[in-house]
């Protein structure tokens, strides 16, 4: 049985032979070997503030840019949509439904012309023997 | 007493005055007052020497590379000494990982490494001390190494671990008691 107290207070463990005396020279080695790199870097840590403010602006323009291509995008949809509307109601339009449109605008006319005397003179009901009467 | 300790507190002026004008003598210095004193703290707590070169190595590196930034809030002793520990916890964690995946695990390889260390050269009872102190909660363990082996005050242990003096004197008497219990077991 052992008491603390009773081990003598001392350093056990040990290096090996010229530890110390070599370390200083490895850390300082090591030291200028991780300088160096950082030399070669040297003007992008000088550019750091600038290529931040660069950086920031390149992210707005993005968005910017995204906006603006987003919103041009829509404009071309809304007049698209526009254009087919006009398209179906065209297409709804048959052929029989577009016959029938003219021949009611042909009637119309006609029917309107009946007073005028050309369109009398040129009607079929007018007798080809008034238009010798007449001189013609 | 109070000389050396004003002398060390001078030396650490001296060493942070120096990089700003003569980095090579700085640096002679800093290795001169800090190598040793932070090797030992590094061994007890990682036991390896190649774990402890490599954490004393990263220490000076990182300690060089802030020397710039050291405002002398602090004392450049528990500066470094806060450094070292950390990188040593780092280490011990990164090995923890590696190879093992419990408390236990990482006791029982810690206990291996020290039987199996060439640089270890005390008796048996040094080495039952150092397992003994092996079984100690990671934190507690350096607490225990720093208070009895380097004797270092309460007030910079605080500062260097970040831990009250009250917390560290209860954890240093809690280290004290299970080690006299496992070293009366047999």
């Amino acid at each position: 049985m052992a008491k603390l107290s009773d081990i003598p207070k001392q350093n056990s463990f040990e290096v090996p032979e010229n530890y110390f005396e070599n370390f200083a020279v490895n850390v300082q080695q090591r030291i200028q070997t991780e300088e160096k790199p950082k030399g070669k870097t040297v003007w992008l840590h000088q550019l750091k503030p600038y290529l931040s403010v660069a950086a920031l602006f390149v992210f707005a323009f993005s968005l910017w840019y995204a906006y603006a291509q987003f919103a041009t995008q829509e404009q071309s949809l809304v007049a698209e949509t526009e254009l087919s509307a006009e398209d179906y109601y065209l297409y709804a339009l048959d052929q029989s439904s577009m016959i029938d449109y003219s021949t009611l605008e042909t009637e119309v006319a006609l029917e309107a012309d009946e007073t005028d005397p050309i369109s009398y003179y040129l009607s079929e009901e007018m007798a080809y023997s008034s238009l010798l009467i007449e001189g013609y | 007493m109070q000389a050396s300790k004003n002398s060390k507190k001078d030396l650490d002026k001296t060493i942070v005055e120096l990089y700003k004008t003569d980095q090579n003598k700085a640096f002679g210095m800093l290795m001169q007052q800090y190598q040793q004193s932070l090797y030992w703290h590094i061994r007890k707590i990682l036991i390896s020497h190649d774990d402890t070169d490599d954490a004393l190595q990263n220490t000076f590196v990182k300690a060089w590379k802030s020397l710039a930034k050291f405002r002398g809030d602090s004392k450049l002793y528990t500066w470094l000494y806060r450094i070292a520990t950390n990188e040593a916890i780092t280490l011990l964690n990164k090995n923890k990982t590696k190879i093992t995946s419990t408390i236990d695990d990482n006791e029982n390889l810690l206990a291996e490494t020290l039987t199996s260390d060439e640089y270890f050269s005390g008796d048996e009872i040094q080495r039952k001390l150092q397992k003994a102190i092996l079984t100690l909660p990671e934190k507690q363990r350096i607490v225990f190494n720093m208070k009895y082996f380097d004797e270092i005050k309460y007030q910079d242990m605080s500062e260097i671990l970040g831990t009250s003096v009250g917390a560290l004197k209860a954890s240093y008497h809690h280290a004290v008691k299970k080690i006299e219990l496992i070293l009366s077991e047999d």
